[in-house]
């Protein structure tokens, strides 16, 4: 302190005048005005706002949130725009191929469909031949022989000329277009569900475990540890050896183990933030053990909480379309999109488009809720904060 | 370090066990009949055979026997799937297909996801993030029997480039290999996925982290910054994804088994399941659940290795 | 600490391929100087000298140069190839394991038929039947070369009815003090079997579990019955001779038959080639040098195979091979339908036959069962469409067709006659107004159950669901569905014992098409000679005995032998359960075949158990 030495900027001491100027000549320099800092032009905004600020502020985020609220509503009311009812089967109009009316003008999604017949038969097609792709000769295993490629407006052969299946029908005649969605809506609701009970279950197991640790935290591992170390699929199908298939032993598989991760991951944040000095205060004004929790701890984890569960949602539908290819999906007549996808699996080589539809429908979901999670890290990661 | 290990191969023991004893319960009070003889069969030779498998007895003797064998590590006798032949040696003779398919697909995930998932995070929020996002996405968002069923159909029948489903040799040869492309792929799309999108995730935000500021500061280059610090960081969840990814892989190929007519281990254990061989599940099951835990205790100590803040075997709460 | 990562991971590797050398068995790198053109290509030639082969035209006649490959693919391997524990690849079993007698394709007669196989002639009868000798062949061997003789049939026998091994396919009851043995009440000397000499044998049965014919006594030597080579299989015997892993591998099993395993890969693929020895039996029968199981289960796989000339024959079920040419049908012989339980406590409504029979006429079989299953064949008969009865008129026991003698005929369903289609709306309608009626005015709501082991079965289900649905008026009848786990369905839902269900849709049962009456799915308890499933209930305990009692004189009574009483007493038993109708019937399932070009089966349409003799496929 003693070697303090106020300089001029060029690192000359101080002249004597400028250190001794007497008192007199000082003048207080208050304006006549009252002086107040100056006003913030910016409101304040509170974490919530700010996230909500970031999160609307990335073009992608935006359209991968409407995406999914598009699929959502088509979840809703998608089942009642077609002409047709998603369980009515029409035996005589199997695997008929999509037809959109003024579409079909462009060329596409006209209901046709290019099949491969001896060149005998191709009279017995009459009138539904749209286009006659010229002949070609086979020799696989199925036979020798001349071909005819032509393509065939399905629904003049059938004889129902002025009927639209816009996504086609499937194996027993049914609109894939109301399926698709009817399925679209049981997929989620199962998702929706599993993904609720996760997250409650698993912020209170995580936060019981982070936040009192012990012997508490030691045998809830523990019992994580053996449902955990208890392979899924065998563990799946016995429970639904147990109460049949249906939409709720789905749920009760699928969250069997799903709420470990989420418990996890909010027992790690409390763990992180349990003894910073401001949960200690808090603790020390007399907080409760649940206020202390929820109110101060929890708001530090919530943000990869919900942006796992936000990315977990496809993953369920996904993992319900595992199940259904292995004949555990839901309850029919009821379709789902693991449903669709696995019905269509069995038939790819011949009808493709009865997969194409549910698997655009999973894709989007895929891509949209992994974008708009990216998009909720992005907005609750702190260091981004402005 | 030492005594953190064997707390852990105790707590894990201890996990065995009563996965073991829940896992023999659930198995045994499923509805359903071990032995779903033919009707035809007579009574006294049904008689015979329950009671060669001791199954007029209460559960918890029959609990009592299995638990006796399984001491002396005998794991009993396939009943249907493979009549006769030791539990052990029905996992062991389907377990090297599956472990070679595992292993090399983990080899073709491994660095294409870290790859992928480096560029993505480095590149971040540019045309080429949002492409490869798209396409990872993509690639996860297609169940793998769809993709695994296009492959065949593609790759295998219309352009003939490998043969449909897997060449039957008893060794690992080269044709074996090579019919082994396909599954690998199917297998590894998913995986490259995953690890691709944690470590985007994770490397992006260690990217926007202060150190990263202090080490440029300090005269690092950008690679260098890049593979000591980020990378190093954002391996910390990663070192358990991958080997659960391992684990997740070995119990899931289910799916591809079938498409590609694999002989692995998945098969035989819904065989097991569905025809009630409950000696024969619960051997998979063991096997799968000791290779789980066995993994977990790797993830635990890689944690240490690869992050430089955990230490092991000290207090746990400060 | 980059070091201690590098060194985890390598340790993690070493790890991972010390496990797979472990199983694998030391996988030498012998194969890795091959390059990849040059193998690839290896695999190419294979197979095209495959298909140049199955096509070359038959210029030498006998084809001794060719070799005839039978390329064919299974679900899965044979769980065991041991005659004692196999439970489903009987045929397979008997290529390997040679039996007294063998069930083939006899072209002599045109039919199938249980020809000599180690035996020599036919079995020979005492007087009461009770007593049979059989003389084996002399001259045939093990594939080592080892002399099949009695004492080897002796041993097989023994080790299979061994009561410390409780082997599945024992087959000892018949058999005089059989059940005794297996009880550990009499020694094996006392049990009614004997080596009378080295090439003789001896059966005495049990009063009234004695073979009626000749034909019986031959297919006494089923599967089980194979014989085993004593050296080889104790050595796979554990311990205390409880287990045998016998048939688990190629080094554990000795071929007794024409056949010889020469690989087995667990899960992906077998091969069986011919033995050239001479010691064989049935040589002249059998006509593959070589025959190449490979394993598939996803069907679609399969069809791809076969497309690639990579299969001799396929099964292509598929709706989009319905008009391919030179397709060949296997219908087996189970009769698929709808259970009714007409003594549920849950819908008090199905105790109305009036409810029963218009779902039975409510189904318009002809249309839902293509649509779902197209290679099944439609039936509303309780006695599959193809049933046959011994024909009274001939003692040579000739058949006749069941369905069209006039005792079929005659049956009426509450008056009116039963059809193959068994559809009628208007019927139907009117008898759902009078079950309406009955159920005092309220609608009758149905849950179905349905099993969930593949799509097919779903749409099935969903199929029926909307047919009954849109034929009734929706405020009389409503069916849902309830989806339950197929591996335990029959056990937790339909066995007589927990009756769980009010309708299934899912279930069915084999029947023997000779003898369709045997279907004894309604026999009121087990204690009656017949096996049965028992998944149906009579609604009233009446018709149940006066069915039984038919059954009874049928299968053990007065009409043993009876031929006509047994034709009418068959034809009285399926009108009885007609107007009962707590089963509905509604198809016999079905395969579409497609043979390769050079491949020939040596019938046009297969047989239920024997598919199209696939040992005895024609080479061209």
């Amino acid at each position: 302190m003693n070697d303090f030495q106020v300089c001029m900027e060029n690192g000359e001491p101080l002249s004597q005048e400028l250190l001794n100027i007497p008192k007199s000549e000082l003048q207080q320099v208050v304006r006549k005005e009252k002086i107040t800092d100056v006003e913030f032009k910016t409101e304040s905004v509170s974490y919530g706002k700010d996230v909500w600020r970031r999160f609307i502020r990335s073009k992608v985020t935006i359209v991968a949130t409407t995406v999914i609220l598009l699929i959502v509503v088509m979840g809703i009311i998608g089942p009642y725009l077609s002409p047709h009812d998603y369980l009515t089967q029409r035996w005589d109009l199997k695997y008929m191929p999509p037809r959109i009316p003024i579409v079909e003008k462009l060329g596409i999604l006209d209901g046709t469909r290019v099949l491969e017949v001896q060149v005998n038969d191709v009279e017995s097609y009459g009138d539904a031949v749209v286009e006659d792709l010229g002949t070609f000769e086979t020799s696989s295993a199925f036979g020798k022989g001349i071909m005819a490629r032509i393509r065939v407006n399905m629904y003049v052969y059938n004889g129902v000329p002025d009927t639209y299946f816009w996504f086609g029908t499937d194996a027993v005649g049914r609109d894939m277009f109301a399926r698709l969605w009817q399925g679209t809506r049981v997929s989620l609701i199962l998702a929706f569900a599993v993904v609720a009970i996760n997250l409650s279950v698993g912020l209170v197991v995580g936060a019981i475990c982070g936040y009192y640790g012990g012997w508490v935290d030691l045998i809830i591992q523990r019992l994580m540890d053996v449902v955990w170390n208890i392979p899924s699929l065998p563990l799946t199908i016995l429970l639904i050896m147990l109460f049949g298939t249906g939409i709720a032993p789905l749920i009760l598989a699928f969250c069997l183990t799903g709420w470990m991760g989420t418990a996890n991951g909010v027992r790690m944040q409390f763990y992180r933030y349990k003894n910073r000095e401001y949960v200690l205060a808090s603790r020390t004004m007399g907080a409760s053990d649940t206020h202390t929790m929820f109110r101060h701890i929890l708001p530090n984890a919530i943000g990869t909480v919900i942006t796992q569960s936000a990315l977990s949602v496809p993953g369920v539908v996904f993992q319900e379309a595992g199940l259904s290819y292995l004949g555990l999906g839901v309850q029919a007549p009821n379709p789902s999109i693991g449903v669709l996808l696995s019905d269509g699996q069995k038939v790819l080589m011949d009808y493709p488009f009865m997969i194409i539809s549910p698997g655009i429908v999973i894709v989007l979901l895929m891509l949209a809720f992994n974008l708009m999670g990216n998009g909720l890290r992005d907005a609750f990661n702190p260091a981004l904060r402005q | 370090m030492l005594k953190y290990i064997i707390q852990r191969i105790i707590a894990a023991f201890c996990t065995f066990v009563v996965v073991v004893v829940v896992v023999f319960f659930v198995l045994h009070f499923m509805p359903g009949e071990i032995l779903d003889l033919s009707p035809k069969i007579d009574r006294s030779v049904r008689e015979l055979i329950m009671a060669k498998y001791h199954l007029n007895e209460p559960l918890i003797v029959q609990f009592g026997y299995t638990m006796r064998d399984y001491l002396r590590l005998d794991f009993g006798y396939s009943l249907k799937v493979r009549p006769g032949v030791p539990v052990m040696n029905v996992v062991l003779e389907r377990l090297p297909v599956t472990i070679q398919l595992n292993y090399f697909s983990a080899i073709v995930i491994l660095p294409f996801g870290m790859i992928f998932g480096i560029l993505m995070a480095v590149k971040k929020d540019t045309i080429f993030d949002h492409i490869s996002s798209t396409i990872v996405i993509l690639l996860i968002s297609v169940p793998s029997f769809v993709l695994a069923a296009l492959m065949q159909y593609i790759l295998g029948f219309k352009l003939e480039w490998f043969p449909l489903i897997l060449e039957a040799e008893p060794h690992l040869t080269w044709t074996k290999f090579y019919s082994m492309i396909m599954p690998i792929l199917a297998l590894s799309f998913g995986g490259i996925a995953s690890i691709a999108r944690t470590l985007r995730a994770e490397m992006a935000e260690v990217l926007t982290m202060d150190f990263m500021m202090l080490a440029k500061a300090k005269g690092l280059t950008y690679r260098q910054t890049l593979l000591r610090h980020a990378l190093r960081n954002s391996c910390v969840p990663l070192a358990s994804t991958f080997l659960y990814l391992f684990l997740g892989v070995l119990s899931s190929s289910l799916v591809i088994e079938q498409i590609f007519g694999v002989p692995g281990l998945s098969k035989t254990m819904m065989a097991a399941i569905n025809g009630h061989d409950h000696w024969l599940t619960m051997g998979i099951v063991i096997f799968y659940c000791f290779i789980g835990l066995f993994m977990a205790i790797l993830a635990d100590l890689s944690y240490g290795v690869v992050d430089p803040r955990i230490r092991m075997g000290g207090k746990k709460d400060e | 600490m980059k070091k201690r990562l590098t060194r985890i991971l390598s340790v993690l590797l070493i790890a991972m391929l010390l496990l797979t050398a472990c199983g694998g068995g030391g996988n030498s790198g012998s194969q890795t100087s091959n390059n990849q053109g040059g193998n690839n290509s290896s695999t190419e030639d294979k197979t095209n000298n495959g298909g140049s082969e199955d096509e070359a035209p038959a210029g030498d006649g006998s084809g001794e140069t060719t070799e005839k490959v039978l390329r064919i693919t299974f679900g899965d391997t044979p769980t065991t190839l041991s005659p004692f524990n196999n439970a489903s690849d009987y045929e397979l079993v008997n290529d390997i394991h040679a039996t007294l007698y063998r069930e083939v394709y006899d072209v002599e007669t045109q039919s199938k038929a249980w020809l000599p196989c180690l035996a020599e002639g036919d079995p020979v009868p005492s007087d009461d039947m009770l007593t049979w000798t059989v003389k084996m062949h002399e001259g045939y061997t093990f594939a080592n070369g080892d002399p099949i003789t009695a004492n080897d049939f002796a041993y097989s026998f023994k080790m299979l009815n061994d009561p410390k091994l409780a082997n599945r396919n024992i087959t000892l009851s018949d058999l005089v003090n059989g059940e005794a043995y297996l009880a550990g009440e009499c020694a094996w000397e006392d049990v009614g079997f004997k080596v009378l000499d080295d090439y003789t044998l001896q059966f005495t049965f049990e009063k009234d579990h004695e073979p009626a014919t000749v034909r019986d006594m031959r297919a006494f030597f089923w599967m089980g019955t194979g014989v085993i080579h004593q050296p080889t299989f104790e050595a796979t015997l554990n311990a205390d001779g409880t287990q045998s892993s016998y048939g688990s591998s190629v080094d554990t099993l000795m071929s007794s038959g024409l056949y010889v395993v020469t690989q087995l890969i667990e899960g992906q693929s077998l091969v069986l080639e011919r033995r050239t020895d001479g010691g064989a039996p049935m040589a002249d029968i059998f006509t593959p040098d070589r025959v190449e199981y490979t394993a598939v289960s996803d069907p679609n796989t399969v069809v791809q195979l076969f497309e690639q000339g990579k299969l001799s024959y396929c099964v292509a079920n598929q709706d989009e091979y319905a008009n391919y040419s030179g397709a060949h049908f296997v219908y087996t012989p189970n009769n698929y339908g709808i259970f009714l339980n007409s003594r549920t406590p849950s819908v008090e409504a199905l105790k109305d036959v009036n409810l029963r029979l218009a779902l039975y006429w409510g189904l318009d079989r002809d249309n839902v069962v293509p649509t779902v299953y197209g290679t099944a064949m439609p039936s509303a008969y309780l006695y599959m469409p193809y049933a046959t009865m011994p024909d009274p008129a001939d003692p040579d026991n000739a058949t006749i067709d069941y369905h069209s003698s006039p005792e079929a005929q005659a049956i009426r369903i509450d008056g009116h006659p039963a059809t193959q289609s068994g559809y009628d709306p208007e019927l139907a309608k009117e008898y759902m107004q009078k079950a309406y009626e009955n159920n005092g005015n309220q609608k009758i709501a149905i849950t179905a159950l349905y099993s969930d082991y593949n799509d097919k079965a779903r749409t099935w289900a969903e199929a029926v669901q909307s047919c009954w649905n849109s034929l009734f008026d929706p405020n009389m009848f409503e069916l849902s569905l309830q989806a339950t786990a197929n591996a335990t369905m029959y056990e937790e839902n339909l066995a007589r014992t927990a009756l769980k269900y009010d309708i299934c849709i899912a279930g069915g049962w084999y029947q023997d098409p000779s003898q369709a009456w045997n279907n004894t799915n309604w026999v009121p308890d087990d204690s009656i000679y017949a096996y049965n499933s028992q998944y149906c209930i009579f609604a009233d305990d009446e018709t149940m005995y006066k069915w039984n009692e038919l059954f009874e004189q049928n299968a053990l009574g007065d009409y043993k032998r009876n031929d006509q009483g047994k034709l009418e007493n068959a034809a009285k038993m399926e009108e009885i359960l007609y107007n009962d109708c707590s089963f509905i019937p509604c198809y016999s399932s079905g395969n579409r075949y497609f043979f390769a070009d050079g491949v020939r089966p040596i019938v046009e349409e297969g047989d239920w158990s024997l598919e199209f003799y696939r040992m005895q496929t024609i080479f061209e």
